[in-house]
């Protein structure tokens, strides 16, 4: 089921819809163009990692966190 | 070994704000945009532009709180702008709970078009956020369980803004009336007091 349009008319060019859409698709398409490595990483440093702000002492050792990259991939 | 030796920055909450703007693959970015794309610009027009950027910002960043307080253990990271999107559609739900959509239901090869109640739409929406998880989950890793968890909070947290947003708007338009049509009325009550 996918929606095609709604019922509520909008009287207003939506600006702030339009450019949040804009960003999102040019942050993907820069993801895309980069390898997966680096992806993941941005995920990791940009994304929300809980244990990074509840658990100051933890971190994955090196080896760790590099075959959870690769192993997902 | 402590989380800044990979490059954790410690004491940042940036994230909260930049996870919202990234997405885990196709499909994820997809539904997300689209489904902003239908019911963004309406909930846009009421509120205005500013306040809809505000809104949006954060009740993402509410909704990656909540991600954060109630998986405090994860190690995965969460992406994606489901959560601020889950806000702008229960404002949807409050401003416009008469609203129609017209969906397209594809049997097979055969194109078919529905009118369906937007509410029924916004449920299978958070139920297939439930389900499937493209409520903005990086990793297989995470549990269904916490999915849900971070759904319905998103669901409250957009329900509760939009409720408070929805009284200011009443009151906004309340005011432009008793400006406009019957200002004068209002003006005089207040000159005989």
């Amino acid at each position: 089921m996918f929606p095609i349009k709604d019922s509520v008319p909008s009287h207003s060019v939506p600006v702030v819809t339009r450019a949040l859409i804009l960003i999102n698709v040019l942050v993907f398409f820069f993801e895309l163009m980069l390898p997966p490595q680096s992806v993941e990483q941005i995920f990791y440093l940009f994304g929300i990692v809980p244990a990074r702000f509840t658990h100051p002492d933890w971190a994955p050792p090196v080896s760790d966190f590099r075959s959870t990259i690769t192993g997902r991939f | 070994m402590g989380a800044a030796s990979v490059g954790f920055p410690i004491d940042n909450y940036w994230p909260l704000l930049t996870h919202q703007f990234l997405h885990g693959g196709w499909f994820h970015i997809i539904a997300n945009m689209w489904t902003l794309w239908i019911f963004g610009d309406n909930v846009e027009d009421r509120i205005g532009p500013g306040r809809f950027a505000i809104f949006y910002l954060l009740c993402g960043t509410i909704a990656g709180s909540t991600h954060l307080l109630t998986n405090p253990d994860s190690t995965v990271p969460s992406v994606g702008a489901s959560g601020a999107i889950a806000g702008v559609l229960g404002a949807y739900l409050l401003f416009f709970p008469t609203a129609r959509l017209v969906v397209l239901f594809p049997i097979f090869f055969l194109p078919l078009f529905f009118e369906v109640p937007a509410v029924f739409y916004l449920l299978i929406w958070f139920f297939s956020q439930l389900l499937s998880g493209t409520a903005a989950v990086a990793g297989p890793q995470q549990s269904g369980a916490s999915r849900g968890g971070r759904t319905s909070a998103d669901l409250s947290a957009g329900c509760f803004s939009a409720d408070y947003l929805r009284d200011e708007v009443v009151q906004r338009n309340q005011m432009n009336t008793r400006s406009n049509g019957r200002g004068s009325r209002v003006r005089v009550e207040k000159i005989g007091e």
